[in-house]
């Protein structure tokens, strides 16, 4: 909230001073400031988050910062409890995970999609194998997190 | 019945952090968001050229301190303002003084400055240069922020024009322009642009409005970290320095008898100054309050106008969150 408006602000008031010298003109201001990164969703949609730990935790946040609105459950039951109500586009959970996720995402047409995150490398072939799309846990920062998402928006729209 | 969640994957998404460590934020911008900013800035002049001459026998030192800020009025309009202290020496290059402009000259005999003060003595003269106020209307459409803008500049003290240590031309303007940003999706890159139509006082009933305009290429390589290019320009409506009108069209060699003309009184106003300016910047968040930035240029293009040698901008900034 605090930075939100740096940039805009930051645009309007670069060029009020004079940039060049005549004899005697004087410049005062030039380039500008920015703010902090904040990646935007084109196509925002509604992601259901599966887990327990911090990075769970920013990961919703960072992806309801973007635009997304976000679910993030942190157990079994609730994670039934979320599926069943086919509010979501995309779930986010562990490639480990997919027993409890894949009944419910493989279902009828307008269940939500599964977006894996894998662990090793041989979790990634396998779940690349099922899986359009796989996120790597020790790879992927948030905005190949909002690609892949973002694909599959489109994908299902 | 619970069953074990693969925890390790997603501790492993901590390392997010080291990729997202924005602040918490939302986008666009509410009433009350503001933030101030206080700048230093040293620019080195040199070369003064004019229709392809170079003029290399002085230079000078300025020295800067911007105070400025804004605040949103709503989640559209936002109103700015700055006001910067100048001050600035002429340095001689050459062993017969370098032209320092004195109003108190011996061959001013035709016109007669009625300001006296002598600001080419090689020291700093400082004084506040100009205010500005204006206010700004956000437009935001998928990746792109447009920000049309109008303001007003006035001198805040009446500061003297005729010295190549002057501090400005003391003239009131009126910046018309619109800037820009461009966030590709899923990108750390950003782009940024401003281009103003700036209508100025009229000094003797001549036009020296001016064009600016500026471009920048940023990459964010963390979420509070950001470098950037820029290239920036400015195109003056005006008169050459070399134009016969300053000495009433009496021989320009016979420099500066003849030069006693309120018009060369004047010249600092009314010379049509275009440069270009390329630079590299700096922005760095320390907490979601604090940004410290910097920025160094200097001048690839000149036209009726000093190059910069090299210029340098320290910044601090506070930013405020709103309602």
């Amino acid at each position: 909230m605090k930075t939100r408006i740096a940039l805009l602000t930051a645009l309007a008031v670069t060029l009020i001073g004079g940039n060049a010298f005549a004899c005697g003109d004087s410049l005062y201001r030039v380039g500008k400031g920015v703010s902090y990164r904040v990646y935007t969703a084109p196509l925002p949609g509604s992601v259901l988050v599966y887990g327990e730990s911090e990075g769970a935790k920013l990961l919703a946040q960072e992806l309801s910062r973007s635009g997304h609105g976000v679910r993030l459950v942190t157990n079994d039951e609730e994670l039934q409890a979320e599926l069943g109500s086919g509010a979501y586009d995309v779930v986010i959970a562990a490639y480990a995970e997919q027993s409890s996720i894949l009944p419910s995402t493989s279902a009828a047409s307008g269940a939500p999609t599964f977006l894996p995150v894998a662990l090793t490398e041989d979790e990634e072939k396998l779940a690349r194998e099922e899986h359009a799309r796989v996120m790597m846990a020790e790879k992927d920062e948030i905005k190949h997190y909002l690609k892949a998402i973002h694909q599959t928006l489109k994908q299902r729209s | 019945m619970k069953r074990p969640l693969a925890w390790r994957t997603f501790t492993l998404l901590a390392s997010l952090l080291l990729v997202v460590s924005a602040p918490a934020q939302s986008q666009g911008q509410q009433r009350g968001d503001g933030s101030m900013r206080m700048e230093y800035q040293f620019i080195r002049t040199g070369t003064f050229k004019s229709q392809g001459l170079d003029f290399d026998y002085w230079a000078t030192d300025t020295q800067v301190l911007l105070l400025s800020g804004d605040y949103a009025i709503n989640e559209r309009f936002t109103l700015f303002a700055s006001l910067p202290y100048v001050q600035k020496k002429f340095i001689s290059k050459v062993d017969w003084g370098g032209d320092p402009h004195n109003p108190n000259d011996p061959y001013w005999i035709n016109f007669v400055p009625p300001d006296k003060r002598f600001w080419d003595d090689g020291d700093y003269h400082g004084a506040l240069q100009d205010f500005s106020i204006g206010v700004s209307y956000r437009v935001a459409k998928d990746n792109w922020t447009l920000n049309p803008y109008i303001s007003y500049g006035v001198p805040a003290s009446d500061y003297p024009f005729f010295a190549k240590a002057s501090i400005g031309r003391n003239l009131w303007t009126i910046p018309v322009g619109l800037s820009f940003s461009f966030v590709p999706y899923f990108s750390d890159w950003h782009f940024d642009g401003n281009v103003a139509y700036v209508f100025s006082e009229e000094p003797l009933g001549q036009n020296v409005d001016y064009w600016l305009f500026h471009l920048s290429a940023g990459y964010w390589f963390t979420g509070n970290l950001s470098v950037n290019a820029f290239l920036s320009r400015k195109d003056t409506n005006g008169w050459s320095l070399l134009d016969p009108d300053f000495s009433n069209g009496s021989d320009p060699d016979n420099y500066p008898t003849g030069w006693d003309t309120e018009a060369w009184w004047h010249h600092d106003r009314l010379v049509g100054s275009r440069s270009m300016n390329l630079g590299v910047g700096v922005d760095y968040f320390l907490s979601p309050e604090w940004k410290i930035s910097g920025s160094a240029f200097q001048t690839v293009w000149a036209d009726e106008s000093n190059e910069i040698d090299f210029a340098f901008t320290l910044g601090v900034s506070r930013y405020f969150g709103g309602e």
